[in-house]
């Protein structure tokens, strides 16, 4: 098997090539927490407007701007602050021009764990719900479905509304 | 009279199927000592491996950098118990996102190789086996601080000394060639699989000696084999 020899010199080039490798980062390495709109105990599509603000620094920051017709939104979290606040506010239209604004506020107490993926997929920040605190302007309650906030995309939280 | 002719038959045919089976029986000693000559013997001697693929990698660029020797036994040309020793160090820092990892450690496998060619007294192989890899490892990353883009705190990104171990198992496929006398060459593409490992939870150790990047997968070995004793027939 003398061409034997030749394949095992051969594949020493081929190995030194073949040395490099890489990492495949994950399509989404943002963490958003996943809320769902309920009403007498099954989802519902909010028809009118929804706004969402976080306090940040004290001041009222809009997350979400006109959120139509929806059933479920998705919030992030600070990455190292031990409570984030929310102002969940619904404009409800009585026709084209004139509404009325309904809001509650918001508060997830939790964890936060930064974790490490790889150099080139840096860093994302984890969280753990210890607590939720909530107006009941419009809402009834909110009911924590899953504590772990990551990547995952499942649901976290449900709000139900009076 | 009858008698005394069914006994003579007898005693006859008795005497010529006594002398066929002494006859088959000496072929078939004649046979097993020739079968000897041409088998392996039973312990062939043993090798030292330098595995030489990491390092030349290193040198076109990888950011690994891997020693590993081992020690192989031959028994009967046909099974090979080996051990594999090394250390592996790895460095590197991302240029977008300024990232730097950093973990040295050393690690070992046990395993065999099996020759899967029919005949055993020449001296190329090729090699079908199994290797138990296990190493314990830390590891360091840091970074620039890391900015919440929404509420706008800052928070630094290093983590030292953070410890992790992992057993995993390799199936080995390789060939091998004889090149000069006591010298071998070979390669081999292995598949390997985590078995068991401790890692932190808020790190995922990028590297890990011995095993490669974290996720199971393929990998390529070159080896040179350097014979300490060699025998390729039995009795002489």
């Amino acid at each position: 098997m003398k061409y034997l020899r030749k394949i095992v010199i051969c594949f020493l080039s081929i190995l030194a090539i073949a040395g490099c490798d890489g990492v495949d980062c994950p399509l989404n390495n943002i963490v958003y927490s996943t809320w769902s709109f309920y009403g007498n105990g099954s989802i519902v599509t909010i028809p009118d407007t929804v706004y969402v603000y976080a306090k940040v620094k004290g001041v009222d920051t809009l997350l979400i701007n006109k959120l139509y017709n929806a059933s479920s939104m998705n919030l992030p979290l600070s990455y190292y602050q031990p409570a984030d606040t929310f102002t969940l506010e619904i404009h409800q239209y009585a026709d084209s021009e004139s509404y009325e604004i309904y809001s509650d506020q918001i508060i997830i107490n939790k964890d936060n764990l930064s974790h490490f993926n790889s150099p080139e997929c840096g860093v994302w920040h984890e969280h753990n719900v210890t607590g939720v605190i909530n107006t009941t302007t419009m809402i009834d309650s909110i009911q924590v479905i899953r504590k772990k906030i990551d990547t995952d995309e499942q649901e976290n939280f449900r709000i139900h509304f009076k | 009279m009858s008698k005394r002719i069914s006994a003579f038959i007898l005693s006859s045919l008795l005497s010529v199927c006594l002398l066929f089976a002494q006859e088959g029986t000496a072929k078939q000693a004649i046979k097993n000592e020739a079968d000897k000559l041409n088998q392996p013997a039973f312990f062939q001697g043993m090798a030292i491996s330098l595995e030489i693929g990491a390092p030349l990698a290193h040198l076109l660029g990888t950011d690994a950098m891997t020693s590993e020797a081992g020690l192989r036994l031959n028994f009967k040309n046909k099974y090979f118990p080996i051990a594999e020793l090394g250390h592996s160090k790895y460095d590197t820092t991302n240029e977008d996102t300024q990232i730097h990892f950093k973990t040295n450690a050393p690690y070992f496998r046990l395993g065999m190789d099996i020759n899967m060619l029919k005949n055993k007294l020449q001296e190329n192989r090729l090699l079908a086996g199994f290797r138990v890899g296990y190493s314990t490892y830390k590891f360091n990353i840091d970074g620039p601080n890391m900015t919440d883009p929404i509420w706008g705190n800052t928070g630094p990104l290093s983590y030292e000394n953070i410890s992790g171990k992992r057993l995993w198992l390799e199936i080995v496929f390789g060939l091998e060639s004889a090149i000069f006398k006591h010298f071998h060459m070979g390669f081999s593409i292995r598949y390997k699989h985590k078995l068991h490992e401790k890692t932190p939870s808020e790190a995922n150790p990028y590297y890990i000696p011995g095993f490669g990047h974290t996720d199971n997968g393929f990998r390529a070995t070159y080896n040179l084999y350097f014979d300490l004793t060699r025998k390729i027939k039995g009795k002489k």
